[in-house]
């Protein structure tokens, strides 16, 4: 069989360990090699344990070689707008608005594609290190000022993102990881722009409600029916098992990936008596800290 | 050709043509080539002031390529500049490695061309 994944591969030896403990204690010798064909196991658990090394093989394929390997043409492909947007900006007067506007779509859509490739790998990091590892605890509304300034490059040009901030208190701080919390409100954003038309102006909400914490993205976009995310979503919500993931999907399986992971719900809903979707996040009170609001 | 000359080991032939294109616009001297072998070749006769190399090559990683020519590397002083999609992982490849005082800098793909020409034109001799 392939080499096994570092994390079965710890679990086997746990098990090895735990029975060698009953050797000892049983003085019955039991000679065990560290290689899950070899051991003694029913065919049941050694097929289950076989397919669990194929799934994290797979996912650690997925989330490093192929995230770097994706790298590679997306270079390729970021150098040369560069270079075809340096050469327009030389000729200005001799080539047509269109062009710049294609050159400028092709920049945003290579950055989206760098954006999900960040986000899968630092997601999968994150699931292979302890739960308490990213936290940090910070004021959420600086959290969020600083990260104003790096979602404009996630949205349309033309498009406008305002933040607005409704908090009882605004000193309050709050303990997640945020580099997680970063990547959801991230894919938050670049879907609502996805979904929007040119000049769409979009909302992020901070609000701060009794004993919530809300975090929404209001687009004025498409709406629900015709964003095939939101399917995605919903089959996760009723706990259905998302083996096929493609398009526009996969943005959003990372955000809620990302919410489960800092225990937030992620919610999806078309706008009352008006165009368009919000996405809310809703965060834990548990992490909220007690000595500044509750 | 002279040490102002950039070595630029990068597999996939594309980005290859982009970057000696992106080059030779700024008139900088450049040799690109897709393996080690390759590269291996083209040392034998000459002496790169500046090797820009990418992380995974296809026979062995940049880091393991680099360290085994890294005696001449380092006797004639050349820096580097790794491209790397995760500068922990490569930081932990380098730790103790020949080649480590003469990487310079780790540049993330995909990059900007502004911030390769500019570090090429920091870190390359004569220039």
């Amino acid at each position: 069989m392939n080499e096994l994944h570092p994390l079965l591969a710890t679990l086997v030896e746990e098990f090895l360990n735990e029975r060698n403990k009953v050797r000892d204690a049983t003085s019955v010798p039991l000679d065990v090699p560290l290689d899950v064909t070899h051991i003694q196991l029913s065919q049941n658990t050694k097929h289950l344990l076989l397919q669990i090394n194929a799934h994290l093989t797979y996912d650690h394929f997925v989330s490093s070689v192929l995230e770097h390997e994706l790298r590679t043409p997306l270079a390729g492909i970021v150098s040369t707008v560069q270079l075809l947007q340096a050469q327009l900006e030389a000729h200005e007067a001799e080539l047509p608005d269109t062009l710049q506007k294609w050159c400028d779509r092709l920049e945003k859509l290579s950055t989206r594609m760098e954006f999900l490739l960040e986000n899968m790998k630092q997601l999968h990091n994150n699931n292979y290190s302890s739960a308490s590892a990213g936290k940090q605890t910070r004021k959420l509304t600086n959290w969020l000022i600083n990260e104003r300034k790096s979602l404009g490059e996630l949205i349309k040009s033309s498009q406008i993102l305002d933040l607005k901030l409704q908090m009882l208190d605004e000193s309050f701080e709050y303990t997640t990881d945020y580099h997680l919390l970063s990547i959801i409100l991230g894919t938050l954003v670049e879907n609502a722009s996805k979904y929007s038309p040119d000049k769409a102006r979009m909302d992020i909400l901070l609000e701060q409600s009794q004993e919530i914490l809300r975090l929404k993205v209001i687009d004025n976009g498409v709406g629900l029916g015709a964003n095939s995310s939101v399917h995605l979503i919903k089959a996760f919500q009723r706990g259905q098992e998302v083996e096929h993931i493609e398009g526009s999907g996969l943005g959003l399986s990372i955000a809620h990936a990302a919410a489960q992971r800092i225990q937030a719900q992620l919610v999806l809903y078309d706008n009352e008596n008006a165009p368009g979707t919000t996405a809310e996040l809703i965060l834990s009170n548990n992490d909220i800290c007690q000595k500044t609001l509750f | 050709m002279s040490k102002d000359t950039v070595l630029v080991v990068e597999d996939d032939q594309l980005l290859r043509e982009v970057i000696e294109d992106l080059l030779h616009i700024h008139k900088i001297k450049v040799k690109t080539v897709g393996d080690s072998s390759e590269a291996n070749d083209w040392l034998e006769e000459y002496i790169p002031g500046l090797i820009i190399c990418d992380l995974f090559l296809p026979t062995v990683s940049g880091i393991q390529w680099l360290n085994s020519v890294s005696e001449g590397l380092v006797a004639n002083k050349s820096s580097i500049i790794l491209l790397s999609a995760d500068h922990e992982r490569t930081h932990e490849m380098l730790v103790g490695s020949p080649i480590q005082s003469l990487v310079k800098h780790q540049l993330k793909k995909p990059f900007k061309n502004d911030e390769l020409v500019r570090l090429i034109r920091f870190f390359r001799p004569n220039s």
